[in-house]
């Protein structure tokens, strides 16, 4: 059984806790924890941001992060998962997303981590809206995003 | 039968509302469900949900709008969506 966690706040996270709580659920045949976490920019296609909002379908957003984490279970073996993604209103330097993977050997962990990130660009039911000086815009996932996320398919 | 419909982000603001309850004389798919839709919220909403980057949730599951709806399912309608 994989140990999972996923949590969608409007609070800040504490890396160093949430890290120390992942590591006290270890068994001894974990030899690798891997971390990401995401943060909010000041700058987005050259335009300044002021704030990021962010919106989510409660009960649907976790289901989409539970399908996420299945997949990335069957392709590696993972001891534990932890998805803690913020909602609301962030400003630039606030952290917005952390993932945090571990297994026995570090290129799962590692793997895993990038796999989960990648796919919560674009599968995970959120919506971005920059506030820039100028007014605001919805953000939608980039080229870039969904070509990471289709290159997991092959 | 009542479904209750719901609207995020982009499409909340062109609906202006996050949620209505549409009435339906009859069961049916979404694709039927939108027939109602018209009838209270007006044609150019429809033009809006019908887009194809719009993606559909029944129940909180991703589905294709030939899906049926039964009284009391949830049915959302979302733009282009992005975590991370």
């Amino acid at each position: 059984m994989m140990y999972r966690k996923i949590s969608i706040q409007s609070d800040d996270f504490d890396i160093g806790r949430e890290w120390a709580e992942l590591r006290a659920t270890l068994g001894g045949r974990v030899g690798a924890m891997a971390a990401f976490c995401g943060v909010v920019r000041d700058q987005y296609e050259k335009h300044s941001v002021s704030n990021l909002e962010l919106e989510h379908y409660p009960g649907m957003t976790e289901k989409s992060i539970e399908s996420i984490l299945d997949r990335a279970r069957e392709r590696w073996p993972l001891d534990a998962i932890v998805v803690i993604h913020r909602v609301g209103s962030l400003a630039p330097r606030d952290q917005i997303v952390l993932v945090l993977a571990t297994s026995s050997h570090r290129q799962a962990a590692l793997d895993a981590c990038t796999f989960v990130i990648d796919l919560l660009k674009t599968e995970a039911v959120f919506w971005k809206r920059e506030v820039l000086p100028s007014g605001s815009r919805w953000i939608e996932s980039t080229d870039v995003d969904h070509q990471r996320s289709t290159d997991w398919r092959e | 039968m009542a479904i209750r419909v719901r609207f995020f982000a982009a499409l909340r603001e062109q609906v202006g509302c996050d949620m209505v309850e549409v009435r339906a004389p009859t069961s049916g798919d979404i694709a039927g469900l939108l027939a109602n839709i018209r009838e209270q919220l007006g044609e150019r909403i429809v033009s809006d949900l019908t887009s194809p980057n719009v993606r559909i949730a029944l129940n909180r599951e991703f589905v294709s709008s030939d899906f049926a709806v039964r009284d009391g399912d949830e049915v959302a309608f979302m733009p282009p969506i992005t975590g991370g």
